[in-house]
């Protein structure tokens, strides 16, 4: 889940450096741990896959229910042409509530539920003018998935874990284009319906877990009625292109099921077709980094927090904001 | 085109169910395997089921944090019902399982039983072990009467802990049904292959 940038492409900012220092400062601190912790031992499999993806059963639970907190803030755009800009007149700041539950549905099998709950504040100053902040909100898309693990990784040295993800998107939320503020503030979502489809592969080296997934999403057509003010003529069918997502990542395991995890992704999704028409340039890709850590509080409950970032670089995202935030999220877990 | 998103996701859900589902080990005869132990005598395992009351086999992962905190509860079982009939092994069937390697895992986990190295994990494929702590008490017949967890928590043990394998031993020894034939075991994956 992630807040849809508005549809005129903001401008405006902060400096990444605090950002850069921030991630080379992660990045230390990730390689210290590892070096320092050579006796570690936790199978990597349980703990890895905590820190890597907060909301899905370990192995031994029957079920789970959680809470995310999300803050994020823009600091940069990238255009059309791939290009990154800062966005000095021009502020965003992005907070989500998710409350999401799992149960085990079979052995290998967990149903997923998140329930997303949105807030934006924008800020536009454009030099010479009249400075415009709005802040919106409400509920955003609630999703519905499937993972089944039809191999566990660590079984094989061989064969890596597999996992299949299935997945529907309700357009719970309220889409841009429906949005009623100026600065889409009040967008919490995508609007249309959407199938989720992945394949996730993971492997275990001792208290160390690889894991690459792909995941595609097929979104279905959907109508924006003008807003309110404005001619009917402004009503909009849409569809947006279907979008892919690339996910790598690596977690290491402490021996007390601790765990810390540096993973990178890669979204992008074609043209969209508005009125039946397809709309050039409105292709849309963004890279995220991020590294993150888990704590097992006891048997039952556990904390994961990440940090992450849209690298401040041309070429990592297209027509997009640059974002970094931070998570934390509890779970409270049976088994 | 929702609806046959939809439809495609139901049918998900329930082709993976029916696949998937693990048949019951309960009941399940142990195969006719002789597996070397770290007392350095070969066990024949329908001979060491028939020479006790009744035997358990504890499926083993030495870098598995479970197994670990399992030692203590596996060590004071061992030595609770020796006496009374019950022997146990622990079952080292992953990549790597040797005898040498084995012989320091059971002194450094202090364990008073045999470690049984079970090559190409033939004896956890055979009765569906997957994880460590899994366990299996067979009777003198060499069927599987229980199958499962030691208990109900995977580290610390709380207050309302259920011991299954305990439990599952004490009804046996007494003859009763037993309050639970299977349960759920709380280790990592063993890697066999």
């Amino acid at each position: 889940m992630g807040l849809v940038p508005p549809s005129t492409p903001p401008p405006a900012g902060r400096s990444p450096g605090g950002t850069r220092r921030l991630v080379l400062l992660a990045g230390v601190a990730f390689a210290l741990v590892s070096a320092i912790a050579k006796d570690a031992s936790a199978q990597a499999c349980c703990a890895g896959s905590g820190a890597l993806t907060p909301g899905r059963l370990a192995l031994h639970e029957d079920a789970l229910v959680g809470l995310q907190g999300h803050a994020a803030t823009v600091f940069g755009l990238y255009d059309e042409g791939a290009n990154y800009a800062r966005t000095p007149h021009y502020s965003e700041y992005d907070f989500e509530e998710d409350l999401f539950g799992a149960v085990r549905v079979f052995r290998r099998g967990q149903v997923a539920l998140l329930l997303p709950l949105v807030e934006t504040r924008r800020a536009s100053y454009p030099p010479g003018q009249t400075a415009a902040t709005q802040v919106g909100g409400g509920i955003g898309d609630v999703n519905l998935s499937l993972r089944y693990d039809f191999l566990v990784a660590g079984q094989s040295h061989i064969v890596p874990g597999i996992a299949a993800l299935v997945g529907l998107t309700a357009p719970t939320g309220r889409s841009p284009n429906e949005a009623s503020l100026p600065l889409s503030a009040n967008a919490t979502g995508t609007g249309a319906w959407q199938g989720n489809f992945g394949l996730a592969l993971e492997q275990s080296f001792g208290p160390w877990l690889l894991n690459a997934t792909e995941l595609f999403a097929w979104r279905a057509p959907y109508f924006a009625p003008a807003r309110a003010g404005t001619p009917s003529s402004t009503s909009i069918d849409e569809t947006l292109a279907p979008q892919w997502v690339t996910l790598l990542g690596a977690s290491y395991a402490f021996r007390n099921e601790a765990a810390v995890a540096l993973s990178a992704s890669y979204t992008f999704e074609g043209d969209a077709i508005i009125n039946g028409a397809t709309s050039p340039g409105s292709r849309k890709a963004v890279a995220v980094v991020s590294v993150s850590g888990a704590y097992p509080l006891s048997d039952r409950c556990r904390l994961q927090g990440s940090y992450f970032l849209n690298p401040p670089l041309s070429g990592f995202g297209l027509n997009q904001t640059a974002t970094t935030g931070l998570t934390f999220t509890f779970i409270w877990s049976w088994s | 085109m929702t609806r046959t998103l939809r439809l495609a996701f139901l049918l998900t859900v329930i082709a993976t169910s029916i696949a998937c589902q693990r048949p019951s080990a309960v009941h399940a005869p142990v195969p006719r395997l002789v597996l070397s132990g770290t007392d350095g005598r070969p066990h024949d395992l329908s001979d060491e089921a028939r020479s006790a009351r009744f035997t358990v086999l504890f499926f083993s992962a030495w870098g598995c944090p479970c197994q670990s905190v399992h030692d203590a509860r596996i060590r004071e079982l061992s030595a609770r019902y020796r006496s009374r009939g019950i022997h146990v092994f622990a079952i080292d069937s992953e990549l790597g399982g040797s005898i040498a390697r084995d012989t320091v895992e059971a002194e450094r986990r202090g364990y008073a039983f045999p470690v049984l190295v079970d090559p190409g994990g033939v004896l956890a494929r055979a009765l569906g072990a997957e994880y460590a702590t899994e366990s299996f008490v067979l009777d003198a017949a060499g069927a599987v009467r229980y199958h499962g967890g030691l208990d109900s928590d995977r580290k610390q043990l709380h207050d309302d802990a259920r011991p299954f394998l305990q439990d599952a031993l004490d009804d046996l020894l007494a003859g009763k049904p037993l309050r639970t034939a299977e349960s759920k075991a709380l280790g990592c994956a063993l890697q066999t292959w």
